[in-house]
């Protein structure tokens, strides 16, 4: 079947990812069961051996055409589920022109299997086929794609569901996998050669002259002059929210555009279980299903405790699993509006196949306030900046007092007063530290851990570490703004994990923050870390450049090395007006969210704009592991490094193709 | 990976511009562009003026530096322009008896000059251009450029820009003075019917001052200029 067809029939019919393995018989026959072998591969052959082709297949809609990087042959590849416990053969052939490769989102796998080119293995050649071969030490929601230049943006990614062996605490009747992710008709190449000759060049939100005089009916014209001035001082602009939007984007659920109505069929009063994920190469979204409240159970793939609300917005990568119970006999609308404003994803929860329900109005986009820029505290003094009734209030407000951002205030131990090397970059004196660190020594362990700061402008502490679980203080940036890489270094770095985020938060119903989500069974050991790893975020939007520390992966190729099962905090300070989504390859981090043992599991963590976030982990795979923001442009542009985990030995491996 | 270390090329035609209302109907090119990466980059900029009308003459400048990216918004430059002026006809001081006027200062004139500057962005989103120039005789100038753009709507867009020309010594040859020579004030109002692809409309005013002034007043120009414009800008 062409990929049109398939697209027309599932667009009819619904059911894209329907899985029958819990739906009512009744559901099926009628829609096309046919299909779902397409989007189900289960089982194929046998032992979990999955065939997988990643080949260049046309994709469009609208009436336009274009060439996807496809899994054989649809966008998304298909479901892949297997159970944990068992062990998966997934033989990934490539008939591409260019390498390809596939890393598993989320799974703990030995390193050669991660399938970062340059990193963990060489790359998939053209012709050739690889075998991907893990044991399955985990239960949830996935996702696969590739990691090889702009594929992933080009349709080259899938669902991947690992059915855990114990009960789940929660019940459910059936389930869809609702993968969101953006697709444009554009060359990636040619989007990336815009934005760096005008950073700008996707975003038809800018502020123009009518919205300034907006602001002065609003705030007066002194506070207007002096927000305008406060953001030309800086060079920078509010509504930087997305690099690339719905000017090019066209936001897609389980690859389907808004207009094909993408539908889940429930019987009114069925628990329906969610699971989320956000497949985007730029693009953060906020969903919410009008009508129905969602309650989460799982995180990163991990259970959590329930928490119930009526919006959450899924980071770049992230996934959320919710269950929603539809009661009425109606369709609801999932409805998944783009962070910026300029688009949606859009499907359907229906008692009947070609039903839809009203689709709500996009709100505008939402604009950065001081704070963004974590300039909270400087701003103090200046009356003039606190700009009310503004459309940055929403973003302005100070955390909300919620109880549990309030308990987890509470919960802390007395934190230690931060040691001064923890302001900021004592010590960023890259020339005198050049040479200075070896793997060895940081893997040396016992006696002499090293604490400095890294070739690479990495800060690591090893002593007058806070207690582990709590959430970071607010810390003034110190020394080095990062060179010419990063403009407007943050003067404030705090933690912004109980705020929803901008544009969040200001309509009346219930927003999902991570200071609310909670590990199901708290930890039985949560030990401190003996080490804390610092890397601040650094981007300059003139030039469309992205680093770590305010150098480029390209100029960093040393890895940051951490030794085989040490405790680590790792502490990342975003220096940059945009958000990253942060993802470390090969193992979980605990987000420090307040809560102690019952920190959340994570596999990646969004990182606001100013905002300090912290995280504990405790590596054990030996090897390369790749360390990025999520946002494809980001990555490839340099915010990315690798982390070298050490043997039980403590000493350094480093996998084949490792030489970028 | 590395895509942050490919070599890119920037080209755009800030102006490609007819003067509608001057009477020699000059038509105006300035084109501004950059090759390199994210840190050192080769900039190019080239303006040119050209009558259309056989009596009219033209005048070029050129400049080619060399920019390191120094700061978040600032790349120093240095390198060296070359300004020709071509005159066609000699120019009378009232402008209707030629041989009554002055000589013009010759038909062909050209200058090297050794330049030295920014590019970059001032506080306020100001595109600012400050040029140090040096010439083969030693007579040093400065010429500073900038510009600025308001959204009217998100492709509606206006941009106010000025230009100022100063001298530390007279160069009588080419008519420039000591001191500030010139002011050129103006704004283009351009629709991006795509971002790379946008006609516009503008107006202009050049003002000469002091010594300048009386030497190109008695050379037949005007002291003050008003222009009106129509052009494209385009990039790639």
């Amino acid at each position: 079947m062409t990929r049109r067809r398939f697209l027309h029939a599932a667009g009819a019919l619904g059911a894209l990812a329907g899985l029958r393995r819990l739906a009512p018989a009744s559901v099926s026959p009628a829609n096309g069961s046919q299909l779902i072998p397409d989007v189900e591969t289960r089982v194929v052959g046998s032992n979990n051996r999955v065939e997988l082709v990643i080949d260049r297949t046309p994709f469009g809609f609208g009436g336009r055409r274009g060439i996807a990087t496809t899994i054989n042959g649809s966008v998304p590849g298909p479901l892949l589920r297997f159970r944990e416990g068992e062990r998966a053969a997934i033989h990934v052939t490539n008939r591409l022109r260019e390498d390809t490769s596939i890393h598993w989102h989320g799974l703990l796998v030995p390193n050669a299997m991660d399938g970062v080119p340059g990193v963990n293995f060489p790359g998939i050649h053209p012709g050739q086929t690889f075998v991907y071969e893990f044991p399955l030490r985990q239960y949830g929601t996935y996702w696969y794609h590739s990691h090889s230049g702009f594929q992933e943006q080009l349709g080259h990614y899938g669902p991947l569901i690992i059915d855990p062996i114990e009960p789940e605490p929660f019940q459910y009747d059936r389930e869809y996998v609702v993968m969101l992710s953006d697709w444009s008709f554009e060359n990636p190449l040619k989007i990336l050669d815009n934005i760096k000759k005008q950073g700008s060049y996707y975003n038809f939100q800018r502020r123009t002259v009518g919205d300034f005089f907006r602001d002065v009916d609003r705030a007066g014209l002194r506070a207007t002059i002096a927000d305008r001035w406060e953001w030309g001082k800086m060079r920078m602009s509010p509504i930087d929210i997305a690099d690339v939007t719905g000017s090019t984007y066209t936001y897609l659920l389980n690859g389907l555009p808004p207009a094909s109505n993408w539908t889940g069929l429930f019987r009114p009063g069925e628990r329906v279980r969610l699971r989320f994920i956000n497949a985007g190469a730029g693009s953060y979204f906020d969903v919410r299903i009008p009508g129905l409240e969602m309650t989460l159970v799982q995180a990163s793939g991990q259970h959590v405790q329930p928490v119930t609300f009526d919006e959450f917005r899924i980071e770049i990568a992230q996934t959320f699993d919710v269950i929603v119970q539809p009661t009425e006999d109606r369709a609801y609308t999932i409805f998944a509006e783009s962070m910026d404003r300029s688009g949606h994803a859009r499907g359907t929860l229906a008692p009947r196949a070609g039903m839809s329900a009203e689709v709500p109005k996009r709100r505008p986009r939402p604009t950065l306030g001081m704070m963004d820029m974590g300039m909270a505290m400087s701003m103090g003094g200046h009356g003039g900046m606190s700009m009310p009734g503004m459309d940055m209030s929403g973003t302005q407000a100070p955390a909300k007092p919620s109880a549990d951002a309030s308990m987890a205030g509470m919960d802390m131990p007395t934190p230690k007063p931060a040691a001064p090397a923890a302001s900021g970059h004592a010590g960023h004196d890259m020339g005198s530290m050049r040479g200075m660190v070896t793997p060895d020594m940081a893997s040396s362990g016992g006696a002499g851990v090293f604490e400095g700061t890294l070739r690479d402008g990495t800060i690591i502490r090893a002593s007058n570490l806070r207690a582990p679980g709590t959430i970071p203080e607010p810390v003034m940036h110190a020394g080095s703004t990062h060179g010419s890489a990063s403009a407007g270094t943050a003067m404030e770095t705090r933690s912004r994990l109980s705020e929803p985020g901008a544009g969040l938060g200001e309509d009346g119903w219930r927003v999902l923050v991570w200071t609310d989500v909670k590990r199901l069974t708290p930890a039985a050991t949560f030990e401190a870390p003996a080490r804390e790893i610092e890397l601040h975020l650094t981007g300059n939007m003139e030039r469309y450049m992205w680093s770590i520390n305010g150098i480029k992966y390209s100029d960093a190729p040393d890895p940051i090395p951490l030794k085989h099962g040490e405790r680590i905090r790792l502490t990342i300070v975003n220096d940059s007006m945009m958000a990253h989504p942060m993802h470390l390859h090969g193992v979980f981090m605990e987000l420090e969210n307040g809560h102690g043992p019952e920190c959340p599991y994570v596999h990646t963590i969004n990182v606001k704009p100013a905002e300090r976030v912290s995280l504990l982990a405790t590596p054990v795979d030996p090897g390369p592991w790749a360390f990025h923001c999520h946002v494809l442009l980001h990555m490839d542009l340099g915010m990315f490094r690798v982390f070298q985990v050490s043997e039980p030995d403590g000493t350094m491996t480093t996998s084949e193709g490792a030489a970028v | 990976m590395d895509l942050d270390r490919v070599i890119r090329t920037f080209v755009l035609a800030e102006q490609l511009e007819v003067h509608a209302n001057q009477p020699e109907r000059p038509v105006d090119v300035e084109l501004v562009s950059w090759i390199g990466g994210d840190y050192r980059r080769l900039f190019l900029r080239v303006q040119g003026e050209q009558s259309t009308r056989r009596s009219g003459g033209g005048e070029m400048q050129g400049d080619v530096l060399y920019g390191r990216f120094i700061a978040p918004y600032w790349s120093v430059v240095a390198g060296a322009r070359v300004d020709t002026r071509l005159r066609k006809d000699v120019v009378s001081v009232d402008g209707e008896n030629p041989s009554n006027g002055r000589r013009a200062p010759s038909a062909r004139s050209t200058r090297g000059m050794i330049a030295v500057g920014f590019v970059g962005l001032a506080p306020g989103w100001f595109e600012l251009e400050p040029t140090l120039l040096v010439s083969d005789k030693g007579d040093v100038s400065l010429d500073l450029q900038s510009s600025f753009d308001l959204l009217l709507t998100q492709r509606l867009i206006v941009q106010p820009w000025v230009e100022i020309n100063a001298a530390v010594q007279a160069v009588p040859e080419i008519g420039v003075g000591s001191g500030l020579n010139d002011v050129e004030v103006g704004a283009r109002m351009r629709y991006e019917i795509r971002r790379k692809f946008a006609p516009y409309l503008g107006v202009s005013l050049l003002r000469r001052t002091g010594v300048t002034a009386a030497t190109t007043h008695n050379l037949g120009e005007r002291r003050s200029v008003g222009t009106i414009m129509a052009g494209l800008r385009i990039w790639r």
